[in-house]
Formats: structure tokens, sequence, C-alpha cells
């Protein structure tokens, strides 16, 4: 009766297809148009998942990946809905975490899913996937990263919908409204320092870790302290090139808030030294200049940075700054098949 | 301390054109004045009554037609400037140039996510209109860097005047609203704000909550200059609009007075009104002296 049952399960479990066998073997050996091109329907490619996870020895990572891949190229606007195969990356990587130890690509796919949605701006799904992610590796300085980035950029746009003037009007459910929304975004800039400090706990060099640190620690009214971080990040001469130009557009910031233009000048045409594309740099400059009551220099920076417009897109990164650190996706999907190739 | 806003005043240049000079003793003030929304014609200085920090100055009446203007476009070239929005956009552009006079200049400036001078402040209109035809939209807001852009490439002497054109709010921008507030305080450039938003509602003498703090901003930095903010509501309208700012500024009234000392450092209040006349003055709230 026993074997009998055992007999009848076994023939009820689903079987991967040759054809989605196929597509995965064909994708983690380098072959990826096909695989990225394959069409199933969403109810035959959760069948093909299903199966895949009881299937001992399929190549778990690589199907991860695929379907990670097509997620990344169907979807890439704000607004765009998620598509299936977010989902079977999702059901695919948390079979990968049953199935042993697998940590180095885990962690890493899931910082890219991560990046991915906020690339797209779906900031309730990143939130949602962050708090799994780091429930399950909590001390993660990417991931923690990541986190504190999400929270920066929805603390900005709760500050985007609040006017302060309005708080001390005498409409009492404005009032109300706007102290909640100052409330929360508050709240928001915290959480966010404290991810930071957890990430540099775990990775002491993380300069962009850092620099961000400094931004959250101005924004949350800690200038001193903020200071002191930003200028570690612009001293440490081996830190990216990044890092170190937002630490100095933020000690331009910080300087600015106390008017004192010539540290602003300072530390602003050390941005620019360090990203001469970088307009955030030029603007910050001419502004500060002006402030000084020097204008000629104030109209000469702002028009040689201005001359350079045109390649901001690859080399500002305060542009990217909103979307956290969406420009490491294609060098973190390289990697990862390198990976399952081997 | 040269009061950086507004300190010019008008000389004689060797073709017998009146232009304004740099640093000179007079302060500059723009007004529009009108009547149930129609311009006021035919004043006079002496039908204005003009104060700084509450002291009454005798002012001057410049003749308008002899005084060029600077006009900027500042042109929100994000992403979502694209299709009949994008084609309006540029046809309003053509009309406000078409409507220029000989003597007046136009430069172009667009944000997105970065700032582009697309053609200087020049006198060559036809130039400034082959770069309007070929805008196209893409990426972020970067507002607030735009415009202070846009104010900072403007001449030091003239007259002049920013129109800045945005359907959105500001995501990208390195300045702050109050940082670009600052800006044109010290700046002499009228501002006119373009928006595609639905005018702000009144209701019992409040203003509806639906402008977003942004806009509720620029409309403050407008008025302050002596401009306003115009809700075109639809972007068929303009074309229309740009037509009517061009009209108002050529309908202003061109005044001015000689400070006797130099002011005191900072930001000095103006107020102007037309004495016995019962009528809307539109002109900037003050200017600012410098630390020297």
């Amino acid at each position: 009766m026993i074997v009998s049952l055992l007999a009848l399960s076994f023939v009820l479990l689903p079987e991967v297809s040759t054809d989605y066998a196929g597509v995965v073997e064909g994708y983690r050996s380098g072959n990826r148009e096909p695989a990225l091109h394959a069409e199933w329907t969403a109810p035959d490619l959760k069948r093909e998942v299903e199966a895949a996870k009881k299937r001992a020895g399929f190549p778990l990572e690589a199907a991860a990946l695929l379907h990670a891949e097509r997620e990344m190229a169907r979807r890439t606007l704000r607004g765009q809905p998620a598509t299936a195969d977010l989902a079977a990356a999702q059901e695919l990587v948390a079979a990968i975490a049953d199935r042993g130890p697998r940590e180095r690509f885990e962690r890493r796919f899931l910082l890219l899913i991560a990046l991915h949605l906020m690339h797209v701006m779906d900031w309730e799904a990143c939130s949602s996937w962050l708090d799994a992610s780091l429930a399950r590796y909590p001390e993660d300085s990417r991931l923690l990263l990541a986190r504190g980035s999400l929270l920066e950029t929805l603390a900005q746009l709760d500050a985007a919908h609040i006017d302060f003037g309005e708080i001390t009007l005498g409409d009492f459910g404005r009032r109300d409204a706007l102290w909640a929304a100052s409330t929360q975004m508050r709240g928001r800039l915290a959480e966010a320092e404290k991810c930071y400090r957890r990430a540099l706990a775990s990775e002491p060099g993380l300069a962009v870790a850092r620099a961000r640190l400094a931004r959250v620690l101005e924004h949350s009214g800690k200038t001193d302290a903020a200071l002191v971080e930003a200028q570690k990040v612009a001293a440490a001469e081996g830190a990216p090139v990044s890092a170190r130009y937002l630490a100095n557009l933020f000690l331009g910031s910080a300087a600015d808030a106390r008017q004192r233009w010539a540290d602003s000048i300072a530390a602003y045409r050390a941005a620019a030294a360090l990203v001469p594309d970088g307009q955030a740099a030029a603007v910050g400059l001419s502004y500060a200049l002006e402030q000084s009551g020097k204008e000629d220099e104030a109209r000469a920076a702002l028009a040689t940075g201005l001359a350079r417009a045109g390649r901001r897109d690859e080399n500002d990164p305060w542009w990217l700054y909103p979307w956290g650190q969406a420009d490491e996706i294609e060098a973190l999907v390289a990697s990862l098949r390198a990976e399952i190739a081997r | 301390m040269i009061p950086a806003l507004a300190l010019l005043c008008l000389s004689s240049v060797p073709q017998g054109q009146p232009a304004f000079t740099s640093v000179s003793s007079a302060v500059y003030v723009d007004v529009f004045v009108s009547r149930d929304g129609k311009p006021v014609t035919g004043l006079t200085a002496a039908d204005f009554d003009v104060r700084d920090e509450g002291t009454p100055q005798t002012i001057t009446l410049a003749r308008l037609e002899d005084v060029p203007v600077t006009s900027v476009l500042v042109f929100d070239a994000s992403g979502s400037i694209v299709g009949k929005k994008l084609a309006d956009l540029k046809a309003a552009g053509r009309a406000l140039l078409a409507g220029l006079r000989r003597q007046d200049r136009a430069g172009l400036v667009t944000f997105s996510h970065e700032i582009r001078v697309e053609a200087p402040e020049s006198g060559d209109h036809a130039s400034v209109l082959g770069v309007l035809e070929a805008l196209a939209g893409n990426g972020g807001t970067a507002l607030w860097d735009g415009l202070y852009s846009g104010l900072r490439l403007l001449p030091e002497r003239g007259r002049s005047m920013v129109v800045l054109f945005t359907d959105g709010d500001d995501n990208m921008s390195w300045l702050s609203g109050p940082q670009v507030v600052r800006a044109a305080q010290m700046s002499d450039a009228l501002l006119q704000v373009v928006t595609l938003a639905q005018a702000v509602k009144v209701s019992n003498g409040f203003e509806s909550r639906s402008e977003t703090p942004s806009l509720r901003a620029l409309r403050q930095l407008a008025e302050a200059t002596g401009g306003r903010l115009w809700s075109a509501g639809d972007s068929g309208e303009l074309e229309r609009t740009f037509v009517r700012i061009l009209s108002e500024m050529q309908s202003r009234y061109l005044l001015s007075f000689d400070l006797k000392e130099r002011g005191r450092p900072g930001w000095h209040k103006l107020d102007v009104k037309v004495k016995g006349h019962a009528a809307d003055v539109r002109s900037r709230r003050g200017y600012w002296v410098r630390e020297r």
C-alpha cells in the first residue's frame, strides 16, 4: 500500500518540460538571447518553476537569474507592472536558500532584485524585498546600503510635498497632515541613518555609505556630525571617485547652510575637479561664488559646467543619487552570470 | 556694497539709444498696471508713488521703445515634454520670438536632468528659433538648477525677462527653492512662470491646497520679481499665454529713481502705487544691496 502511494505521488510530481530545461541550460551556458525571448504563459511558467524547485540538481541559480534578467528587460520604467518573471525569480531564490549554503550567490541576487525595484521606482515592492532580504542577512552591508538609500529617497519625496510654511496656518486638518508627513520624513531619515551606520559597522571602507550618512545627518540637522563623515570620505584617496564627489558636494551644501562661502567654494571646486562633467558641482560653485560677491567668477563657473552638458547621464553621481546603487546593476548581473556558468 | 539686483540707470550710447549701465546710482523698477485685467496706459511719472523702505522717491519714466529687452526662455525638456505638449511649447516659443522687436535679445536654456544653454542670449532671434525646433524631451526635472542658470546667464545690464515653462515639480536639482529665490532677489530679471497646472481655486478667501509647494514657491518667486504665475491649463493654451506675456512686457512702465547714497546692505522693500487710481499694480517687491 505504502509502495503504491509513493509510486502514485511520484507520478503526480510535476515534471520540468524539456523546453524549459533546455532554455535554462542554454542561458546558463551563455546562449542568452533565446532564453530572454522565450514565451510562457503565467500559469505554465508557474508550473515549470514549481517542478524545477522539486527536481534535484536543477540549476536553480541559472533559472533565477534568467527570470531576473527577463523582468529587468521587460520592465524599465516607473509604473510598469511586475512581470511573471519577477515572481518566478523570487520563488527560485527562496528554493536556493532551502537547498543549502549558497550564500554568496544569494546575497548578490537579493541585492540585484532590490536595486532593480529601486531603479523602476517600485518603492513598496523594493521595501518589502529589502525587509525580507535583511531578515535573512541582517548585517549585509550592501543590502543595508540599499535600504538606507531607499529610505532617503522616500524621505526626499515626503519633503517635496511638505510646505513647512503652512504648518503654522490655522487649518488644523491640514496642519496635522503636514505634521504627520514631516514625522514620517524624520522617521525615515533616522532609519536611513541606522542602516548606514550598520553597513559601515559591517564594512568600514564602504565610502558611499559614509557619504550618504553625511547627507542624512545634514538633513536631520546634525550638521557637525555630517561634516565629520563627509570630510572622512573627501579625504580618502582610495575611495571611489563618485563617493568623494558626493562627499564634497555635501561639504559644500553644509557650508552653504552656514553661509561659509569660502568653504563652499573650496568643496565645490574639489567636486568639480573629481567629476568635471558634474553639473551639480558647477551649479553649487556658481551659487557660492555669487553669494560671496564674485559675480563674474560665478558666471564663468556656471558657463564652464554647462558647456559640458550631454555627458551627465553617465558621469554625474548626483543624477543617480535618488536611485541608490542602480548603476551597479550591470556589473552585478555580469558577475552572477559568470558564477552560474561555472 | 553694490546693489546687485537693481542698481541700473539709463545713459546715452554713441548711437543715441538709451541703455542700462552698470554700477550706477539708480534703482530700476518694471511696473505693470491693470484695471479689470486690462493694461492701464498713458500714465506719467507723476502718477506713481514709489517708496523705498517707506521713503517716497522722485522717479523718472523711461520710454519703453528706447529700451531693449533680453528674454531668456527657460524650458522644461524633461521626459514628460513630448508629443503635442512639445509641439505646443515650440509654437509658443516661436510666437514669443516673432513678437520681439529688432533691438531685443533672446536666449534659450533647457532643463531635464541636466541644464543646457541651447542658445546664449544674443540679437540673433533666428538662431534661437533654430534650436527651439530641435528640442526633445528626456529625463528628470532639475527645475531649480535650470531657473538659476537662466537668471545667472542673463547679461548684467539691461531690462531682462525670464520666461520659465514647466509641467512638473523638481526632482533632480542641486540647488533648493530658497537658494534660487535668493539668487532671483539678486538678479534684475522679471520672472514669468508658465505651467500646465490648473488655476488655483480660491474659496472662502483661502487658496486651494491643490497647488504643490513647488508651484507655490514659483508663484511667490515670480510675484516677488514683478511677474506672475500663468496657468495655461492645457498645452494648447501655451501660445496664447506666451503672446500675452510679451504683450504685457511691452505695455509696462519702466521707472527709476536715484539713490542719494549707497543703501544699507541687504534687502530693500519697495512699494509702488498709482496715485488716485483704482488699479492693480504689479512690480518687484524690493531689491538687494550687497555687502561691500
